[in-house]
């Protein structure tokens, strides 16, 4: 794939790409950038940390829709954990970049009980939500535009990877995994629950979960 | 700044935003934005409002039969749901609005309104009716992201990614019924290339 359609994925849904990116202030200096930098290696080690469980995942008996879903979801987070390197070197050119998996949910990822395609697509789901989620509240938090126009452009793909895991889920419980189809018929709408159209968003305002899903800035910082 | 100050500025955001996603009131319970930020919410209601009178006229639509006589229930489920979703976004800009001493927002976005209306007339079937769906959830999307980098107040950067989060999961609902990639921008077909980033081209070309 072409450079250029790479950073569109990453920084184009939504925000504009380069284009709205170019308009943004430049770092900040000094104080904040600690704090942002510290972020946006949280938000890499995250990165990595999905791109290992799907790998995991991706190690398993999956069914066909599942697996090509998770085989496109975990370019993405390769993708994603690139650029957020590439802004942590961009806020401070002596940061180091992180490259490993975010150390608070590693063992929660060796540990995930992946025996069912149900498992594991809850498994991922939480993955997903984790990573949603510390993105969500970093956003009132990292100071620099360009990292927050970054963030929230990342959480967006990544709230679109949790609404799907969440529609997969739902119909596997419901009994209906022949409806998990890459790409699904539209001709089969009208096989689907009609539950289907409200279980993907649960609430109205994104809810953010415990302080137990989220990952502080300390937990993915270089030291 | 020391790893304490640092560390504070982490913990204040991340109590505010459970506390405020635990409530689900967002900034209304007397947040008040800065001149600039209510401008933008000004706008962003509007835009709601809009969202919200589509998806009443779409589910009409779909109630009288003009769509076709079997409407699928995941559907009705679907415009049903996003219609509540996205009048309570309206809802939580307006008490920020009304807290700050401005009018609240009642009418519906009057650039685009006439052209959402017109699209809306023209629909025969149930992929137009969730094509234009996704078009509008797109539109919102974009523009809010856009919006984000510019805001300043916590409590509204963290409404309008709370936001952010559901329309996205609309979309990737939407695209999936489409049979497209339930991850992307639009109706971009290819999950891979996302549309250009002007937040009106998506309904300017109307």
């Amino acid at each position: 794939m072409p450079e250029e359609l790479r950073r569109r994925e990453v920084l184009g849904l939504a925000i504009g790409g380069g284009i709205a990116l170019a308009g943004l202030p430049v770092s900040p200096a000094g104080a904040d950038a600690t704090l942002d930098v510290q972020i946006l290696q949280t938000a890499s080690s995250l990165e990595a940390l999905a791109v290992a469980a799907y790998e995991r995942v991706l190690a398993s008996e999956l069914p066909p829709a599942v697996r090509s879903f998770a085989d496109e979801t975990l370019r993405r987070h390769g993708a994603h954990r690139k650029a957020f390197q590439e802004q942590t070197t961009a806020v401070d050119r002596a940061a180091l970049v992180q490259d490993a998996p975010n150390g608070k949910f590693l063992p929660a990822l060796a540990a995930a009980d992946l025996s069912t395609p149900a498992k594991l697509v809850d498994f991922l789901a939480t993955v997903e939500k984790v990573v949603t989620d510390t993105y969500l509240t970093n956003l009132a938090v990292v100071q620099d535009a360009r990292s927050k126009a970054l963030v929230a452009s990342v959480m967006a793909v990544e709230a679109q990877h949790l609404s799907h895991l969440r529609l997969i889920g739902f119909l596997m419980q419901a009994g209906a995994p022949q409806l998990v189809a890459d790409p699904f018929p539209p001709a089969r709408m009208r096989d689907l629950p009609h539950t289907a159209g409200r279980v993907p968003f649960p609430d109205g305002l994104h809810r953010v979960g415990g302080p137990e899903l989220v990952a502080e800035p300390s937990s993915g910082a270089v030291r | 700044m020391t790893g304490r100050l640092t560390r504070r500025r982490f913990l204040g955001a991340t109590g505010a935003a459970l506390a405020a996603t635990a409530c689900r009131d967002g900034p209304g319970g007397g947040t008040t934005g800065r001149p600039g930020e209510l401008d933008g919410i000004d706008h962003l209601a509007g835009l709601e409002r809009l969202t919200v009178e589509t998806y009443t006229a779409l589910r009409e639509l779909a109630v009288v039969g003009r769509l076709g006589a079997l409407i699928p229930p995941a559907v009705v489920e679907f415009v049903t749901t996003a219609t509540g979703r996205h009048q309570e976004h309206l809802d939580t800009w307006n008490r920020t609005l009304v807290a700050a001493g401005r009018q609240d927002v009642t009418a519906a976005d009057a650039r685009f309104k006439p052209r959402v209306e017109a699209a809306v007339s023209r629909l025969v079937d149930i992929p137009g009716l969730l094509t234009l769906a996704l078009r509008i959830e797109d539109h919102t999307s974009r523009t809010y992201l856009e919006a984000l980098p510019t805001l300043a107040t916590p409590d509204t950067i963290r409404t309008a990614g709370q936001i952010v989060a559901v329309d996205q999961a609309h979309q990737a609902y939407l695209r999936y019924l489409l049979g497209l990639s339930p991850v992307g921008s639009g109706t971009v077909r290819d999950a891979t290339d996302f549309a250009p980033a002007d937040p009106q081209a998506s309904l300017s070309t109307w």
